[in-house]
């Protein structure tokens, strides 16, 4: 089973990769061993490389500098990293870095905002993380993924994201037993996953 | 995270993005920024606004130099840019060093770049500027000269490079296992810095060190510069002149490079890596510092294995001569300074005055911000277009990239006429 969800989500990775990089751009060729090999008339999108990236991941999310588990995990996952900006050097270990990376990142967020009032947060206003997600409905999570998309992306979410959001959060609160429903833990589970998500994108990754 | 969060976070990446919600100008701010800053922004953060505004009401150039103010502009766009340049490896995935160190300082000092291969400076971290419960190994010549550790550890706590480093006049060597310092006698920048020394000076024939100062200051590899019909009289006693008993090799292939690399390398005679440390003859080392030179403090290794051919060159001092100056080299590379000299320093400002230098300059800047190289048929034309006006603005770094992050040939293309 294990094996199995592995595979999966390498494939998925590989789809990711593969679609977006010709989604994006169709300037970028990895026909030379110039790192910036792109002809033409065309403004590529590039790849962030890991300083880059955690710069990026904590200006998105308002923080001024990274914790020790921040650091710890950006010294381990680093070199799976590009050290060059072409889209076509986006693979599955960078977006597993990518998504281990933005997890301390968004670990660290989310303890700053729990300690704030609701108004006061940037990202996840209206989530109580003293009680469990059995207190968090679709319109409060939509809220919160909005205001990822509108910060991060400066764009709102499209129907297709939106859909995606929304059957992600149902299907993670169906996925929890009754008890777990009512567990804090589990509403910061939610937070990590959506905060995570956003911040490892392939959108947060190129610029 | 459970295992509906995992899936999701990859099937994230397949959905397109087409709703936008900025102005062109607001993408264009942004685009600005984050080009220049290596780091993407919140699309509602202010300076996203300002820079916008300075857009529209005064010019692209103020909206850049707005953005050159964030520190990420230091802390990772220069960093970069200096990185690639520093080691052998030429990428990014290297350590902080004093090479980048010299780059970040004199691009906010606004130094002339000429001085990055000809001053008598340094830059290191002000123990006044480092945060209250930071510890940094901040011993000159156990820190600094003998190891990495000083800066490898500014940048692994992270920590804000551009507020910390201080310029600090006159370059300086280690002489002894203690790491008691002397003022170094060849100061040339980032030439003789420990990290292009380590990378360069390192056993070998400091040949390297000729190689890799035209690849990387002049964006010459040494094979696009071989002459075979310079004059071959610097040519070492080490170079086979008959290659596998074929002496039209020697005269077709091998003697193109080593014209003009044997003609500049007495520029490094002096010099020599060893034990982890710069090392001059002059400097006067003892113990695990003392040159391996000979009486008149030419490094070994210039004259080593003398019995290839005997009828080489041998390095007496640290002259040095400009063999790249006929034909095609003289018009690609435009010297404009006397073609003798000695010594590093002097060898730096042949390479820093050439027009060269500020084209090659110009083209790190548009890869660099850019991400792209131009078409083959643009590229002399704008770089010796945006080379040559970097010059009357006094080889200030940060012009260039404010002239290279505006121009049509880089510009988001939300950014049309304004």
């Amino acid at each position: 089973m294990k094996t199995s969800l592995k595979s999966t989500l390498l494939l998925l990775a590989l789809i990711s990769l593969t679609h977006c990089s010709f989604r994006k751009t169709e300037s970028v060729k990895s026909t030379s061993e110039d790192s910036l090999q792109n002809k033409g008339e065309d403004f590529p999108l590039a790849l962030l490389n890991a300083d880059q990236a955690l710069s990026t991941m904590l200006r998105l999310t308002g923080q001024s500098a990274p914790n020790n588990a921040v650091l710890n995990e950006y010294n381990i996952r680093n070199s799976s990293f590009s050290v060059r900006s072409e889209l076509t050097m986006m693979n599955a270990p960078l977006l597993l870095s990518a998504t281990s990376l933005a997890g301390e990142v968004c670990n660290s967020l989310i303890a700053k905002e729990r300690g704030l009032a609701s108004e006061s947060r940037l990202f996840f206003q209206g989530i109580n993380f003293s009680t469990g997600v059995d207190k968090i409905n679709n319109t409060i999570f939509m809220t919160t993924i909005d205001r990822f998309a509108e910060k991060l992306w400066g764009r709102p979410l499209t129907d297709s994201e939106s859909a995606l959001f929304a059957d992600f959060f149902a299907t993670f609160v169906m996925d929890l037993t009754d008890a777990q429903r009512t567990q804090a833990a589990q509403t910061q589970a939610l937070a990590l996953s959506a905060c995570s998500a956003t911040l490892s994108s392939f959108e947060t990754l190129t610029f | 995270m459970n295992k509906a969060g995992i899936c999701f976070l990859f099937i994230l990446g397949l959905l397109p993005s087409t709703v936008n919600a900025l102005s062109d100008t607001e993408k264009e701010a942004k685009w600005l920024l984050e080009r220049l800053t290596g780091t993407r922004w919140p699309a509602d953060d202010n300076l996203v606004l300002e820079m916008s505004q300075l857009i529209t009401t005064q010019s692209r150039s103020a909206a850049a130099q707005r953005a050159m103010r964030e520190p990420e502009f230091y802390n990772i766009t220069i960093k970069q840019f200096a990185l690639l340049m520093s080691t052998r490896e030429e990428t990014i995935r290297t350590p902080f060093n004093d090479f980048a160190a010299s780059f970040i300082g004199v691009t906010r000092d606004d130094i002339d770049a000429r001085q990055l291969l000809t001053g008598n400076f340094y830059y290191a971290a002000a123990a006044s500027r480092i945060p209250a419960g930071v510890t940094i190994p901040m011993d000159i010549g156990d820190d600094m000269l003998a190891s990495n550790k000083h800066y490898e550890s500014l940048e692994s706590q992270r920590l804000n490079l551009v507020n910390l480093l201080e310029k600090r006049d006159f370059q300086l060597l280690s002489i002894n296992d203690a790491n008691d310092t002397v003022l170094n006698p060849d100061a040339a920048g980032v030439l003789t810095s420990r990290a292009f020394l380590e990378a360069h000076a390192t056993a070998g024939t400091n040949r390297r060190l000729v190689e890799f100062s035209f690849r990387q200051f002049l964006c010459s590899p040494i094979d696009s510069i071989a002459d075979t019909m310079a004059p071959d009289v610097r040519i070492g006693r080490d170079i086979d002149r008959f290659p596998g008993g074929d002496p039209v090799k020697f005269q077709t292939t091998c003697k193109g490079c080593h014209t003009v690399m044997d003609g500049f390398r007495g520029a490094f005679a002096k010099w020599d890596f060893l034990n982890g440390t710069p090392i001059h003859s002059a400097a006067g080392g003892t113990q695990g510092r003392a040159p391996r030179a000979d009486s008149r403090g030419i490094a070994s290794k210039l004259n080593q294995n003398n019995n290839v051919y005997s009828g080489g060159y041998v390095t007496t001092d640290d002259s040095w001569i400009n063999f790249a100056n006929r034909g095609t080299n003289a018009t690609n590379l435009m010297w404009r300074s006397n073609p003798t000299g000695n010594g590093v320093r002097g060898f730096g400002e042949q390479l820093a005055n050439s027009q060269r230098f500020s084209q090659c300059m110009a083209r790190r800047t548009f890869e660099m911000i850019c991400k792209r190289t131009l078409p083959l048929e643009e590229q002399m034309l704008i770089y010796a277009q945006v080379g040559a006006q970097w010059e009357t603005t006094g080889y200030k770094l940060k012009k260039l990239f404010e002239v290279i992050a505006t121009h049509p040939k880089c510009r988001h293309p939300a950014g049309g006429s304004l």
